[in-house]
């Protein structure tokens, strides 16, 4: 942090100098792993397993458990 | 990556997928939606319309989102929960499909069609990521409903979408 009549008064150069210090543009908090595959099996396969191991969900998630329409 | 230089003047035009990839994006997703919908006793897949053009702004739009990730994150791949996550928001935005049948009862039983089959697609994924890491997924009936409300009412943005799947793949 630093005050802004600082900040106003920074030089490009000063601001090159601290930017390459910075380590340029922060990915710190780049998470992206891709888990691997065809992302089509990826989301098949989820929803297959989902409705096979827990029809329970997918029929909440449907509105099953709702009042039948006659 | 589909976005390209066309010029010498650093102007860049974004590309679609090919045709024959589009096309079995599409069929992947009205495959899930018909396999959504197969739960639903009261309805077949001749009283469900779809609106193709939506479906295809749907692919165009992530894969749009997907060149943004390598041009701004280091040429990183989008992971696969934030693709599921991008999906589910434009499903929600587009709104692709429509149940159009005469009893009234039905067709207000189905009006909101578009953000359970979303829900079924986020939790397909989350699902997914869930069992290569080898956790127990499960969820109680009450943040379904919640996360089902939020998709009805609540404006989520696609980052906001893409953190809850990465925040539920990681409770478990």
């Amino acid at each position: 942090m630093r005050k802004l009549s600082e900040a106003l008064n920074m030089t490009l150069e000063e601001y090159k100098d601290e930017y390459a210090q910075a380590g340029g543009y922060n990915t710190r908090f780049n998470t992206n792993h891709r888990l691997g595959g065809l992302f089509r099996d990826f989301l098949a396969d989820g929803c297959a397993s989902l409705i096979k191991e827990h029809p329970d969900i997918v029929d909440h998630i449907s509105g099953k458990q709702d009042k039948e329409v006659e | 990556m589909s976005i390209i230089e066309t010029d010498k003047k650093g102007v860049y035009t974004y590309i679609p997928s090919d045709q024959e990839e589009m096309y079995r994006d599409r069929q992947a997703i009205l495959g899930l939606f018909h396999e959504y919908t197969a739960y639903q006793s009261d309805i077949t897949d001749d009283d469900i319309l779809v609106d193709d053009s939506s479906i295809s702004e749907i692919l165009i739009r992530v894969d749009k989102r997907k060149d943004y990730f390598k041009i701004f994150h280091n040429k990183t791949d989008i992971d696969e929960l934030k693709e599921a996550a991008l999906i589910v928001y434009w499903l929600l935005k587009f709104r692709p499909f429509s149940v159009s049948v005469s009893l009234p009862e039905i067709a207000q039983k189905y009006v909101d069609i578009n953000e359970r089959f979303a829900l079924f697609l986020l939790l397909g994924a989350v699902k997914r990521a869930v069992d290569m890491k080898g956790a127990e997924f499960s969820l109680k009936n009450d943040y379904i409903d919640l996360l089902g409300y939020a998709f009805r009412y609540w404006d989520l943005s696609k980052e906001a979408m893409m953190l809850v799947a990465e925040t539920l793949y990681a409770a478990f």
